[in-house]
């Protein structure tokens, strides 16, 4: 008995050795090869701040790699790790901030926070597999950046627009307060559900109003879920959220100058309309191998 | 006005923006190790639950773990102080009880 448990604790404590010296690699971005041999990057930091940032290339891509300890990002120990806020925060930060830098200079197809490769041989193999795919994105993303547009919008100031366009709303309210007490219930409650219904055609119709003139001077666009209110925080309704793939220069240009328009007319005309828009981001959205077949440009 | 300035952030963006775009986005290329954290919404809650529970906390005067020894130096330092004002305390009633004995002495005698 004592000798088995003996035989455990020894056992457990070399899978632990054996995770201490293990190391694993992040991957934050590919680039081309040729871009990565004209500029070098030495001295930065890696996720794990012990580790450097280092290029891995194989044939004609880079790797944008760091070596990371196994005792944080293994799989157990990384899913524990992500549960913790602070820890989360600080190292999708130095990933966001990073990728920032990798975009100033080059090309890049930005990987999502936490892709990791138990070894290089499993990395080499993956950039094989994958290269064809990896170029064509590659040049699709080139010389363009990612910009998030987010719009948000005033309940009231959108209810009380539906209540003067549609007459009708009026009249049907004095017809339901002549009803029994039992039919008014009902009654109300499908009215309520126009009005809200009405609501959102309205904000819906505005929003794509400005997400079809920005389509115009944009190369793709992602088209995203809106944040209910618990989510936000916030007392008004988010009623848009996209990401647009623009070309650096004359179209992010266009594209501010217009989101500014809007907002200023908005609040002249109390339409009730807030902008909210966050860039330039690398291509995150648009470096995806679906994003390949299917422009959204409808 | 506020409403005309459009936020525009670039490397400071926030948290949640941030968030947002690294982790809650289609798969590109599938990592050897599989960390399934795209529920940035419930992350978002979470977050702002946090930040607004240590504001609310202060504000109320719930900031109790700030001296607390167990939760931070300040509170551990405090609890030094409050250690040795406590035996000074003591030491200053024994000095006082000390010199008073002598006149208890010599009123006796």
């Amino acid at each position: 008995m004592i000798l088995t448990r003996h035989k455990c604790m020894q056992k457990e404590r070399i899978q632990l050795n054996e995770l201490e010296n293990e190391e694993l690699i992040y991957v934050y971005a590919f680039l081309p090869a040729q871009e990565a041999s004209s500029e070098k990057i030495t001295g930065i930091k890696g996720i794990d701040p012990n580790n450097e940032v280092k290029f891995h290339t194989r044939t004609e891509l880079t790797a944008v790699i760091c070596k990371v300890p196994a005792t944080d990002f293994a799989e157990e120990n990384f899913k524990q790790n992500v549960e913790n806020i602070k820890w989360l925060q600080q190292r999708a930060s130095h990933h966001h901030e990073l990728m920032n830098t990798l975009h100033d200079k080059f090309t890049i197809l930005p990987l999502k926070f936490g892709t990791i490769y138990e070894n290089e041989e499993r990395l080499e193999q993956m950039m094989s597999e994958y290269y064809e795919q990896m170029k064509t994105i590659l040049e699709e993303v080139q010389d363009k950046e990612e910009w998030n547009l987010k719009i948000y919008s005033d309940p009231q100031v959108f209810s009380k627009k539906v209540l003067e366009e549609n007459r009708e709303i009026e009249a049907k309210k004095k017809e339901i307060s002549e009803l029994s007490k039992g039919k008014q219930f009902f009654a109300r409650k499908k009215l309520d559900q126009f009005i809200t219904d009405q609501i959102k055609a309205e904000t819906e119709k505005k929003c794509k109003e400005v997400h079809d003139k920005i389509l115009k001077f944009s190369q793709n666009a992602e088209v995203k879920k809106n944040w209910e209110q618990k989510v936000t925080g916030r007392d008004d309704e988010m009623s848009w959220n996209c990401v647009y793939l623009m070309e650096t220069g004359e179209n992010v240009e266009a594209f501010t100058r217009l989101v500014e328009e809007y907002q200023k007319h908005s609040v002249e005309e109390n339409e009730g309309l807030l902008f909210e828009s966050t860039g330039p981001w690398p291509a995150y959205h648009f470096a995806n191998f679906k994003c390949l077949t299917n422009s959204v440009k409808s | 006005m506020d409403n005309q300035s459009i936020k525009q952030s670039t490397a400071s963006n926030g948290l949640v923006d941030i968030l947002e775009t690294v982790l809650d986005k289609g798969v590109v290329i599938a990592g050897d190790i599989q960390v399934n954290i795209a529920d940035v919404e419930l992350l978002t809650i979470k977050i702002r639950l946090m930040v607004a529970s240590v504001d609310k906390a202060k504000e109320i005067g719930m900031d109790w773990w700030e001296t607390d020894p167990h939760y931070s130096s300040k509170g551990l330092r405090i609890q030094e102080i409050q250690e040795e004002n406590e035996e000074l305390h003591n030491r200053i009633k024994q000095l006082e009880e000390n010199s008073a004995n002598p006149n208890n002495n010599e009123s006796s005698t």
